[in-house]
């Protein structure tokens, strides 16, 4: 059977050029296995993913590799879905879809060809740090977070129901090479750049120069979300915001702690370090790194943490996609699940070896003081009620 | 497979594919690991043995034909009682099949290296245990974490080697036996497991299981932190923290609220 109603999953599996040896590409296959057994137990219900005939194509982005692969899944209203925990060999060639129609991958995934990424090749390496992706000519034909974005944008209207980035991730988005925006040019992506950009990525043209055609990028991407559609990066979005919040629990902790409660706060270690890159402009964070110590209020740590979400590139989908974004909060990370559907997960607890660090803390004080929650696995997440109370917290521009 | 269908059938269709998933473990890019996993402590490379990796895509591949059973059984459902209780008893016999593919997996891997002599006496029970413990965690985290803080099931880390070459694993053990003591002498499941009303608590155990079962249930427990932000023995709740009481004796559990009410 084939449904004439088709759903689309876009699953993003970044490169991995670090040493932590994360095998992006399987967890595409877990989301696959996840979602399937999401969709069969929950197809019943009123808030139901899917409850019609429907086709479930997963369309998975391999970026190491350079290959774009394809998962078709048939649902039956009231049944269900057959072959529920899909193989890695049932990944294939975008071609075996073959249907011609608007839901056809071959009419709106990016074609390339693409090639693999070479460690040896590709990345220049930097002693004690990560390696950074060797951009230019040699490397256009390796897969980049625009190829992505094309291809969503190419999808039917009201088609996708996940945009998904498996990969390390910072504030900015998903990392899926490690390359650099060499431009910064606060409305422009740098086309050699590869990975996600908070900044530019959601931005009307989305980040590409003007021409009647991109003018429509920003309006086209949004309008292929199903209004259940929902975009989740899962890498990391760690910095010195965990410094923060922890210090801040701690004084919370003594009590008696308003918004007008100087807060003192002592940063060691790699922290002082961050300041410069994530309080540019020292609103918040001391100008230089030889100061470690600090004073402010309460109302002011909310404040720097609600500027810091808004750069986040959950926070910047959500807000001009005006669909659910769901990511790591800063201050937290990403990390591999080594049990269940091995996946991502932020961690609650430290549970070695699956758990290097537990957030549970950080996600009680999201909760509580600004409101935003976590999914089952740690994620935050922005849906449109979220949205709404946090825009109005950063206009009203107070504690 | 549909939650209307009858007993036989939900049962068939969990155990071929808790069964069905363990062919990704023995795929080569991860049959070494998983050893680790399943209890070896060296790390043991069959990759260049050619009737040994026979073996194993043997294995698989009687795995594999359990997705295909699988499928049938869904379509055996939607066509009558019948159909679908043949095709349930059809996934367990091919379960049964592929359990005796694993078992010469097994005898040869005494063969291949010595050092797996031990593991491979038990190969299959492990490997079984590890099936359904993954199913667990992929279907019902929240029974998982009872029966993890009953005993029932352990899962826990293991470090294996050191330096650059050094492994750490999670290793699932399930001891369906203890189902019984369960039923005769809960307390006694407490006593063995964790040193329950006596001098030698377990207390680190105690708290990782207690853990891992509210998270599994939606309450993110987290850590207690020490002034190094480095977590130490308790959890804590939000604001209430759960500690061991060691002013009393025998050693017990302890909550103690921690936090200012004051929403700010």
């Amino acid at each position: 059977m084939t449904a004439t109603n088709v759903k689309l999953f876009f699953l993003v599996a970044g490169h991995e050029y670090s040493e932590k040896d994360l095998d992006f590409w399987k967890m595409c296959t877990g989301r696959v296995r996840e979602r399937i057994q999401h969709i069969n137990t929950t197809f019943s219900r009123a808030d139901a993913l899917v409850s019609a005939d429907t086709t479930l194509r997963f369309i998975r982005f391999n970026v190491g590799t350079g290959k774009i692969e394809v998962i078709d899944r048939d649902f039956t209203a009231g049944r269900g879905v057959k072959g529920a925990f899909p193989r890695e060999s049932d990944w294939k060639p975008l071609s075996t879809v073959a249907t011609g129609d608007n839901f056809d991958p071959a009419k709106f995934v990016s074609g390339g060809p693409f090639r693999a990424i070479s460690n040896s090749t590709d990345y220049q390496p930097h002693p004690g740090g990560e390696p950074t992706f060797i951009s230019g000519a040699a490397a256009a034909d390796v897969i980049s977070i625009t190829d992505v974005y094309r291809s969503v944008r190419g999808a039917p209207p009201g088609s996708v129901l996940e945009l998904s980035f498996f990969s390390h991730g910072w504030i900015e988005g998903p990392i899926l090479v490690n390359s650099s925006d060499a431009v910064r040019n606060p409305n422009l992506r740098d086309p050699n750049d590869k990975d996600g950009r908070s900044g530019v990525d959601f931005n009307l043209l989305m980040g590409e120069a003007s021409s009647p055609s991109s003018l429509l990028n920003g309006l086209a991407f949004t309008a292929a979300f199903d209004p259940k559609g929902a975009m989740h990066t899962w890498g990391c979005n760690f910095d010195i915001e965990l410094r923060v919040v922890q210090q801040a629990q701690t004084r919370i902790k003594q009590g008696g702690v308003n918004d007008a409660t100087p807060i003192n706060f002592h940063f060691e270690d790699w922290a002082p370090a961050r300041y410069t890159l994530v309080d540019p402009g020292a609103t918040f964070l001391p100008p230089v790194a030889t100061t470690v110590n600090m004073t402010r209020t309460f109302g002011e740590v909310k404040k720097f943490l609600r500027r810091r979400l808004q750069k986040c590139y959950a926070f910047q989908f959500a807000n001009n996609m005006s669909h659910t974004g769901v990511g790591a909060l800063p201050g937290t990370e990403g990390d591999d699940e080594k049990t269940g559907f091995r996946m991502m997960q932020v961690c609650a607890k430290f549970d070695p070896p699956a758990c290097p660090v537990g957030f549970a803390n950080l996600f009680a004080f999201y909760r509580t003081h600004l409101g935003i929650k976590v999914d089952n696995r740690g994620y935050g997440i922005l849906d449109a009620a979220t949205m709404q109370k946090l825009l109005a917290d950063i206009a009203a521009d107070g504690p | 497979m549909s939650s209307n269908s009858g007993t036989l059938e939900q049962i068939a269709c969990a155990v071929g594919t808790a069964l069905a998933a363990v062919s990704d473990d023995l795929l080569p890019d991860r049959f070494a690991t998983f050893l680790l996993e399943l209890g070896l402590d060296t790390l043991v490379d069959t990759s260049a043995d050619a009737v040994f990796q026979q073996k194993l895509s043997a294995a698989i591949q009687a795995l594999q034909e359990l997705f295909a059973k699988i499928d049938l059984l869904d379509d055996a459902f939607a066509e009558s009682a019948d159909a679908s209780v043949r095709a349930a008893s059809d996934v367990l016999a091919t379960a049964a099949a592929a359990r005796s593919s694993l078992s010469l997996v097994a005898i040869d891997l005494q063969r291949v290296d010595v050092s797996a002599g031990s593991l491979a006496t038990v190969l299959v029970q492990r490997l079984l245990e590890y099936s359904v413990v993954c199913q667990l965690e992929r279907t019902h985290p929240a029974l998982l974490g009872v029966l993890e803080l009953l005993t029932i099931v352990e899962r826990t880390s293991a470090s294996i080697g050191i330096g650059p070459a050094a492994h750490t694993v999670l290793r699932r053990r399930l001891y369906l036996d203890r189902l019984r003591t369960l039923l005769a002498d809960p307390q006694s499941l407490f006593a063995t497991g964790y040193g329950w009303n006596s001098q030698t608590l377990e207390a680190e155990w105690l708290l990782q299981r207690l853990g891992r079962l509210l998270i599994a249930i939606g309450v993110w427990a987290g850590d207690v932190l020490n002034d190094a932000y480095q977590p130490i023995l308790g959890l804590d709740l939000g604001g209430v923290t759960v500690g061991i009481q060691t002013d009393r004796q025998p050693p017990g559990l302890a909550a103690r609220v921690t936090a200012d009410a004051t929403r700010c």
